[in-house]
Formats: C-alpha cells, sequence, structure tokens
C-alpha cells in the first residue's frame, strides 16, 4: 500500500485563477480606482537558467538501506537537470529539520526521508520541505522491493519523481528505460539499460540482425525488426513473459516500427508496389498512409493524440521530416532549399506536446535538432562530433542520442533546457536507442498538503 | 536592481531594495517560460497587500499566476516588513517590472 500526499500546483492555481477572474470582471472605473496608477517603480531580473538549490538530507531507519536508496535518489534528482543539488553538511540522519537554515544556506527544497524494513519488503517515506514558502510540499510512503531483489532501484526511481512531481509540477523520467542495438560480430541484438545507466539487460539472442526496437505505450512490449527468418519481418516482444508474436512478414521490407498510443496499432514502412510506404496494422488490418510512387517513406512517429505521424521521405531527393494527419496530405517541416542537398531523419515526436526531435545534416555530421511539428525554424541541440537517433523521455525535457565519436562513442543523454549532455552507455557499436514511457509510478491516496 | 520613484519616495533605499529581494524570493519561474511581466500592488501599513495586477504578460497564464502567487506569498509571510513610522501615507504603491536576464 503506497500513501501519498501532495498538494498540486493546480490545486493552488484554481483559487488564483478565480482571484484573476474576480479582477476582471470589475468594471474599469473601478479598477481605476484600486490599482496604483503612480509609485515606486522597481525592476527585477531573473536568472532564466536559474535551478533551485535542492538539498537531500542524510535519510533515517535501516543505516545500509538508507544510504543506497538516499544514493539513487539524490542520483535522479541530479539527472533530472531541475535542481541544483547541495551537499547536506552537518546534517544527520533523524536531527530535526531546519528549513530556515537550509534556506539561508541556498536551497529552496529539502528533502527529508527514512527507509523502514516492512516483512521482507521496505518502506520509503519521503518528506519535501519548500524552504522558501516554509511549508511542506508533498510527503508520501512508498513501497520498495527488498534491496537487492529485482524492481528495487525501479521503485526508487518511481518514488524520485514522484519529489520531481511535488517540486515542479512536471513529470520525471527517472523511472524508465532505454532500449538500443548493439553491433556485435556479425548481429545486432537489442539491449535495455535504465536512464540512469544501470542495469544493462539483453532482450533479443538471436545471432542475428534486431533493429528498430519501439516500445509500447504501456511499456510491456517491444516492437523490433528482426532478420532471423531470413527476412525483416516485425516482431513485439512481450517483456513480461518473453514471448514473441510475429506482426508483419510482408515480402520486402517490415521495418522501423512505432505504436499508436492506443497501443494495438503499429505503424511501420514496409514494400509497396516497388516503394517503401507507411502502413498501420491492427484492428482493421493493413493500412497505407503513404503514395511515395516508388520514393521511400519510413520511421513513422506518432503525435501524443495519435492524430498525426511524422515521418521520413526521400520524396524531393534527399531524406526529409513530413508530417500529416492520418489519411491528410504530407506536409514538410524540415529545412530544406531547392537545389540543396539535405539531408534530415530519425524523428520522435515529443510525449508532452508538439515538438519532433531529428538528426539533420550540418556541415557533413549528423546533429540533433528540434523542431515544432507545424514547422518553423529548427533548433539545433549538439554541435560537437556526430550525433544521431534522438529519442524522447517521458518528461519531454531529455533526449537520448547515440554518437559514434563522442568521448570515446556510446548512447548520451540530452538535457534540452540547459544543453548538458551525460552519458549513458559508453563504448561504439550502440545505436538506435528508444526511449520507454514511464514504467513505474508511485500511487496512493492523498494525506497531507 | 534599478529604482526609479515617479511621485512617490521610497521610505528608504534598503526598503524598495527588500521588495525587489523578496519579490525574487518568492518568484518560481514556471519551466520552459522566460516570461516578462508588470506587476503592481500597495503594501499597507503592516506590511501585507492590496490590490495586485499583473500587466504586460509575457509568458503565458502560468507566467501570470507565478508573478502574482509572489507578491501574495511575500505579502501573507510579511516579508516586506511594515511601513517605517515616518513614512507618511497609509500604504505605499509599487510597480515591479520583471524580466528575464539577457
Amino acid at each position: 500500500m503506497v500513501r501519498l500526499a501532495f498538494r498540486s500546483a493546480l490545486s493552488r492555481a484554481f483559487p488564483l485563477a478565480a482571484l484573476l477572474a474576480a479582477t476582471v470582471a470589475i468594471p474599469a472605473s473601478a479598477q481605476r480606482d484600486t490599482v496604483p496608477q503612480a509609485g515606486v517603480r522597481l525592476r527585477l531580473t531573473y536568472e532564466p537558467q536559474y535551478e533551485p538549490g535542492f538539498v537531500v538530507l542524510p535519510f533515517g531507519g535501516d543505516a545500509g538501506a538508507a544510504e543506497a536508496v538516499r544514493g539513487i535518489v539524490r542520483q535522479d534528482l541530479d539527472f533530472s537537470d531541475r535542481f541544483e543539488l547541495k551537499e547536506p553538511s552537518g546534517a544527520r540522519a533523524g536531527d530535526e529539520v531546519n528549513v530556515a537554515l537550509w534556506r539561508e544556506r541556498g536551497a529552496d527544497w529539502v528533502l527529508q526521508g527514512s527507509v523502514e524494513g516492512r516483512g521482507g519488503a521496505l518502506a520509503l517515506r519521503l518528506t519535501l520541505h519548500d524552504a522558501v514558502y516554509g511549508q511542506v510540499k508533498g510527503s508520501g510512503t512508498f513501497d520498495l522491493p527488498a534491496q537487492n531483489s529485482r524492481g528495487f532501484r525501479m521503485a526508487v526511481h518511481a518514488a524520485s519523481d514522484a519529489v520531481v512531481r511535488w517540486a515542479t509540477g512536471e513529470p520525471g523520467m527517472a523511472a524508465s528505460r532505454i532500449a538500443f542495438v548493439t553491433q556485435g560480430r556479425g548481429s545486432k541484438e537489442i539491449y535495455l539499460v535504465d536512464s540512469d545507466g544501470e542495469n544493462v539487460t539483453r532482450v533479443t539472442s538471436d545471432g542475428s540482425i534486431a533493429l528498430s526496437p519501439a516500445w509500447s505505450p504501456d511499456g510491456r512490449k517491444l516492437a523490433y525488426t528482426s532478420y532471423r527468418s531470413g527476412a525483416p519481418f516485425l516482431y513485439e516482444r512481450d517483456l513480461g513473459t518473453g514471448a514473441d508474436r510475429l506482426v508483419s512478414d510482408r515480402t520486402g521490407l517490415n521495418i522501423t516500427p512505432a505504436y499508436a498510443p492506443d497501443g494495438r496499432t503499429i505503424a511501420f514502412a514496409t514494400t509497396v508496389s516497388g516503394g517503401t510506404e507507411i502502413a498501420t496494422t491492427g484492428a482493421g488490418g493493413l493500412r497505407q498512409h503513404t503514395q511515395g510512387r516508388r520514393h521511400i517513406s519510413l520511421s513513422p512517429t506518432f503525435s501524443p493524440d495519435g492524430g498525426r505521424i511524422a515521418f521520413v521521405s526521400d520524396r524531393l531527393g534527399e531524406p526529409q521530416i513530413y508530417v500529416m494527419e492520418l489519411g491528410g496530405q504530407p506536409r514538410l517541416i524540415s529545412e530544406y532549399t531547392y537545389g540543396s542537398r539535405g539531408y534530415s531523419t530519425s524523428p520522435d515526436w515529443s510525449p508532452t506536446g508538439p515538438q519532433i526531435a531529428y538528426h539533420t545534416r550540418v556541415g557533413g555530421a549528423h546533429q540533433i535538432v528540434v523542431s515544432a511539428a507545424d514547422g518553423g525554424r529548427a533548433r539545433l541541440l549538439t554541435d560537437r562530433g556526430r550525433n544521431e537517433d534522438p529519442s524522447w523521455a517521458p518528461d519531454g525535457r531529455h533526449l537520448v542520442f547515440a554518437s559514434p565519436d563522442r568521448d570515446g562513442g556510446g548512447l548520451f543523454v540530452l538535457d534540452t533546457v540547459s544543453g548538458r549532455v551525460r552519458p549513458l552507455v559508453r563504448g561504439r557499436g550502440f545505436g538506435l536507442p528508444d526511449w520507454s514511457p514511464t514504467l513505474a509510478r508511485a500511487t496512493g491516496a492523498a494525506g497531507g498538503r | 536592481m534599478s529604482i526609479s520613484q515617479p511621485g512617490v519616495e521610497c521610505p528608504s533605499a534598503g526598503y524598495c531594495e527588500n521588495i525587489v529581494r523578496q519579490v525574487r524570493r518568492y518568484f518560481r519561474r514556471p519551466e520552459g517560460t522566460n516570461g516578462s511581466a508588470e506587476v503592481c500592488f500597495r503594501i499597507t501599513k503592516d506590511g501585507g497587500t492590496d490590490d495586485i495586477e499583473v500587466r504586460r504578460v509575457r509568458g503565458g497564464f502560468t507566467f501570470r499566476l507565478a508573478v502574482q502567487e509572489a507578491v501574495e506569498q511575500a505579502g501573507l509571510r510579511r516579508a516586506f516588513g511594515a511601513l517605517p513610522g515616518a513614512f507618511g501615507a497609509s500604504s505605499l504603491p509599487v510597480c515591479v517590472d520583471i524580466t528575464p536576464q539577457i
């Protein structure tokens, strides 16, 4: 049983919204009486990149587990790139929290925690103090499996995401994993890794070529292409049972799958009349969505509402990114100059809004860019080495991408707000990452402020 | 921080500096917005606030709420401090321009 208390930003917004509405309702003449027309004029500038100070106090309770849990939570909060983590110098587990003192030391947020044994499992109690407003912003008790058991780290990550939501009102991304492809000797296999780079596990062991893993919206399945039957067929792996389901064995290609938000429809690229077209397979059978007329269309990605897809097509000669409503006409969104050789591919639609990340060629090297779904100027996010195949985290803020040459190569996580990049998996031969949705949630009944 | 005083005097330079400091302290910029706004309000004798109005908002509704809440919270906590006894008027009208650092 998880108990949770959370005073949401929304609940605070409603009384303020009502107040604003009341202000609007006042006649203009009355407003002139109440609003200061002349007075002291002051100017305040704020730092757009300001990150509020955050202290994670030593956790009380079971000493070994408490330190391990605190270490994971602290790192998750650091990797969220939303806070400036500060050391709790001089603090001891179990001390009464002096929020005013931590405020003086530059902390906006103070996290207090304890871990207690509960049968063979653990109970993590967390309280987030708002040091600026001098109040508790959220508190909850989370069930954790035993420290060495499977699922322990993911349960702690879910608690970290709850803390991020208490503090910012935004989703976290700690409780998630990344699927990716590794290049072996004559084969390519699919692996998974947690969002913090831990817990690398193998998914396929076919000694063949596996490509383009794509997460289902519930995080329980992966769609992927495998050549293990001799041709590129599309499969769906149930990650709970390990069972595979054949999704498409059409003659020709069955590649670059992507789930629709309904979790049942899969879009992919397949051979039609000598061209490669975007099609969907689901309850209604196979439906073709592009008419490339012997051009190539591939790498579909759905908008969060499932009404549109972005995809790659070479109908202008070079691969470019297009967006279209299902059943509508495609519209070019990547930058294209007539007569010039552009190259843009690997689109991924943000799970939280109308933004599409993809990689494009800049000065001969692939770089990650983000563009609005309705077009507009793309924002260049990388400029060092080669950077490819971006995939959004469930927070809609971070991207994972592959680089063969950055810091020795590997997979990297990019914070699109601060521009910070951290390595996720180091080494050569890693590619085609796909970031999962949130895989574990801390849920429970509200019971506090 | 810059201060100009058309018509009304600051009770003291330190008092007005503290107004800016406290609004900044309670201002939580919504993530993903680099908005700007002008917030006007009256500081009452006991250091509370009245007649808060947020104007010329760039950055949307969430930015407006964040600016309004910053002044509300500072007033609720009497963070501006009571008006000095020597200050003649019953309240101090203040407008603060909030902009991102360039």
